[in-house]
């Protein structure tokens, strides 16, 4: 019983971390810019989910709005932040975006409060009877069918659709999908687009688990991201899913059995250094 | 005396062959020309001899010396250096000190004798040399953003040469210059060999070629073509085949 | 006087702390955001020796070596990455100390340690010691920029694939200035434990690590006069300005990010590019 509660515990948290990460793996492949302040934008999404909630809003309603919301947020930050750095060396990208999400953290402190926001009245608490004996929370059922339904939609749209097809050119070769005619500025809009908004649902799905938002909340899961594409080969979508559900999976067990010697968090960060030790480039690429 | 000595290396790159099956050597003291059309696998066989690809198959030996799993730095160490296509030059120093920089190389062979040694005045004087020799000791001071493409193609030759290599790799020095520039580096290349230094010269540019190196090889689609004299070569239908099939 | 000379030594153990990033960012290009954690190596290891009796002077030399081992070990693991990626696991390295040390009892787990001895002649003495490890280490860092290290350092910082043509074995290199970028760190760590007598491991997390890059690059990257003159005021603005304390996060990032999108060089680029403007016609 342990075994299943702790994979499933897993699976929710690989679900988590592969919305996260997939918005930072989409702009990186893109831009080749390790976006940090992405994080940011989880930890919004959580807020606006919360804000929309006790305001009267239905939870779908909150999640659409706050996924809109933040995807406009991001091309935003495109624009203001990373488009005049982009001829740049890509070390002042990333510390420019490191600063951005510390100053965008204590924002949220000094906008929402330090001690955090909950929803007055938390939906999709009840509990759910998936076999008999075994109960899961609506919420985390929710996670897992919202990820996997986004996830498939995205890959569906990156197959088959013209603007799905120029976005995979844009990234193996901008230059020659420009020459195409492809219109680099506004793939690269797009792609914004919906890695905020993915990580703005992200946000929202454990401000449902955890029925609490703080202005750090971005901290810890959002550089485990950054480590899952690591991890996940630099660039490759479909390593990024796998690296997302093995860390969600080997935190869940680890924290059990490995809790003694070591937190959650330095759990994931000693898996990180010890694979980046054994194969530095990455978990799946094959040299 | 054979100076590199290529046996039958291959390379592929996710399936796709780029060099099949090549030996090719290099003498002491020769000006060797390195033609092929489009797609042929020069840059991919220059490299592999500086190490920056392994070749899957084959070995490189370098004056003796079995180099094939040997990392850049070693090779350079060994007397190799590359004048890439693409010059790079460091942003941050100027013209004078991109060439100093590699003409005490020698300091820099491990971090404890580079913190032991301050001088650099024995080295900017020979970069001051080698620039003059190349014919842009005008710029010395210059930042390499400031200048045009000739100046930058000349100082990567100054840089390659500071290393005191006895085998010189020139990846296309030619290109995008134009004619009257081709001519002169061209003339310049020529030079550059002498007793204890080999040239081996990777160029599109086939009628400079041909004029400057007595000994040339093709390579096509990644595999050996023929190598022969350049007056062979130039009269020899499998070339012009090889050229007009690539049209 | 006893104000004065608290100020005086924070701002040397910044100053150091900050030279000794500038080192591995600054001088050969890899950004380590997990610095502080070199730093807290330093802090604890001074912290028990002279609590068994050692003095500190004597402490910090272990501290500097345990930090660098540490130091070597990281870079050994993290230099094989694509330089960008450094930045994620040294992040991580950064992570893995708090979480460690937190589940030690044998360090004081989350309390820490407290009451840590004062040093021989008291804080005029630390100052001393402080300013004496700063000194050295700006020594260190200027004969560095002049050596031949220190320009295979510039080049592998510009273009590491173009150093590796002139020969240079640029892991080793590297591993060299993360080394000696991590002694440093722990130096400036064992002072800093002694100077405030108390430390946790909330004392050296990413805050720190944010804190002490922020310094760097506002300073502007690879400058020594810019760097230590950004780590003293970046040191001392939070106790001389109340807002600064209160808002230290929201003012150190927006620094950082104004200062890599609107004047990438920093202080010491500013300075430059306003005095060649004053002397040319």
């Amino acid at each position: 019983m342990l075994f299943i509660e702790l994979s499933i515990q897993g699976l929710v948290q690989g679900a988590i971390y592969a919305l996260i990460a997939l918005g930072l793996v989409l702009v990186y492949g893109l831009l080749r810019i390790l976006h940090v302040a992405h994080a940011a934008l989880y930890t919004l999404g959580a807020y606006f989910g919360i804000i929309i909630v006790n305001a009267g809003g239905h939870i779908v309603i909150a999640i659409v709005l706050s996924m809109v919301l933040v995807g406009l947020i991001g091309i935003g930050i495109y624009r203001f932040a990373y488009k005049p750095l982009l001829d740049k060396p890509p070390l002042i990208a990333l510390i420019a975006s490191i600063g951005l999400f510390i100053a965008a953290e204590e924002v949220y402190r000094i906008i929402f409060g330090a001690y955090g926001m909950s929803f007055s009245q938390p939906p999709l608490q009840q509990q759910i009877e998936l076999f008999s004996g075994f109960h899961l929370s609506a919420s985390r059922i929710c996670v897992v069918i919202l990820s996997v339904l986004f996830i498939s939609i995205l890959g569906w749209l990156a197959a088959s659709t013209r603007t799905g097809v120029a976005w995979r050119a844009t990234v193996s070769d901008p230059d020659m999908a420009a020459s195409f005619g492809v219109d680099i500025e506004r793939v690269r809009h797009i792609n914004f687009f919906i890695g905020s908004a993915l990580a703005a649902l992200a946000g929202v799905m454990v401000a449902l688990l955890s029925n609490l938002v703080e202005p750090t909340m971005g901290a810890v899961p959002a550089y485990k991201a950054l480590a899952i594409i690591v991890l996940g080969g630099l660039g490759s979508v479909r390593g990024t899913l796998i690296a997302s559900l093995a860390l969600g999976i080997i935190e869940s067990f680890g924290t059990i059995y490995a809790g003694h010697i070591l937190d959650r968090d330095a759990i994931a960060f000693a898996f990180l250094i010890i694979v980046l030790m054994i194969r530095p480039q990455g978990l799946l690429i094959r040299r | 005396m054979t100076l590199l000595d290529i046996q039958d290396v291959s390379v592929s790159f996710g399936g796709v062959d780029a060099v099949r099956n090549v030996s090719l050597t290099v003498e002491e003291h020769q000006l060797l020309g390195f033609i092929g059309p489009n797609g042929a696998g020069k840059t991919t066989m220059m490299r592999i001899i500086m190490g920056m690809v392994r070749p899957q198959q084959g070995s490189v030996v370098f004056r003796g010396m079995d180099i094939t799993g040997l990392s850049i730095h070693h090779r350079v160490q060994l007397g190799l250096a590359l004048a890439q296509q693409i010059v790079k030059p460091l942003h941050t120093l100027s013209m004078l000190d991109n060439v100093a920089i590699a003409a005490g190389s020698r300091y820099m062979s491990s971090p404890l004798w580079a913190f032991l040694n301050t001088d650099r005045t024995q080295a900017r004087k020979r970069a001051r040399r080698l620039l003059e020799f190349v014919g842009i000791a005008d710029a010395a001071d210059a930042m390499p953003s400031e200048l045009p493409l000739g100046y930058i193609k000349r100082m990567e030759v100054a840089r390659s040469l500071a290393l005191e290599p006895r085998l010189l790799l020139l990846d296309e020095p030619l290109a995008g210059l134009n004619q009257t520039e081709a001519h002169a580096l061209a003339d310049l290349i020529v030079s550059l060999v002498n007793a204890t230094r080999s040239v081996l010269l990777i160029e599109h540019n086939i009628g400079e070629v041909s004029r400057i190196c007595p000994q040339i090889y093709v390579q096509v689609n990644g595999e050996p073509l023929i190598q022969d004299t350049s007056e062979k070569i130039m009269a020899s239908p499998a070339l012009r085949n090889a050229y007009l099939g690539d049209h | 006087m006893s104000y004065e000379i608290t100020i005086l030594s924070s701002m040397s153990i910044a100053i150091l702390f900050a030279l000794s990033l500038n080192l591995i960012t600054g001088f050969c290009g890899q950004v380590s955001l997990g610095h502080a954690a070199f730093y807290g190596i330093g802090a604890y290891v001074a912290a028990i020796l002279t609590k068994a009796g050692w003095s500190l002077t004597l402490a910090l030399f272990p501290a500097a070596v345990t930090a660098g081992a540490v130091g070597a070990l990281v870079g050994m693991a993290s230099l094989r990455v694509r330089h960008d990626f450094l930045a994620i696991t040294t992040m991580g390295v950064g992570f893995l100390f708090v979480g460690i040390v937190r589940k030690q009892d044998a360090l004081g787990g989350e309390i820490g340690i407290s009451s840590i001895p004062s040093v021989a002649f008291g804080r005029p003495g630390l100052l001393m010691l402080a300013m004496i490890c700063m000194a050295l280490f700006i020594i260190l860092c200027i004969y560095i920029r002049r050596s031949w290290l220190g320009f295979a350092f510039e080049s592998i910082s510009d273009d590491e694939d173009t150093a590796r043509t002139f020969g240079i074995d640029v892991s080793k290199f590297k591993l060299l200035a993360f080394v000696i970028g991590t002694a440093g760190a722990g130096i400036a760590g064992g002072l800093y434990a002694h100077h405030i007598r108390f430390i946790g491991p909330d004392s050296f997390g990413f805050v720190e690590s944010v804190t002490v890059l922020a310094m760097v690059i506002v300073g502007g990257i690879g400058s020594i006069t810019g760097v230590a003159v950004a780590a003293a005021v970046l040191s001392t603005l939070p106790l001389w300005l109340q807002f600064v304390d209160d808002y230290k996060l929201l003012i150190y990032g927006s620094l950082i990010f104004l200062t890599m999108r609107f004047a990438p060089n920093g202080i010491s680029g500013i300075v430059r590019a306003l005095w060649q403007r004053h002397h040319s016609p």
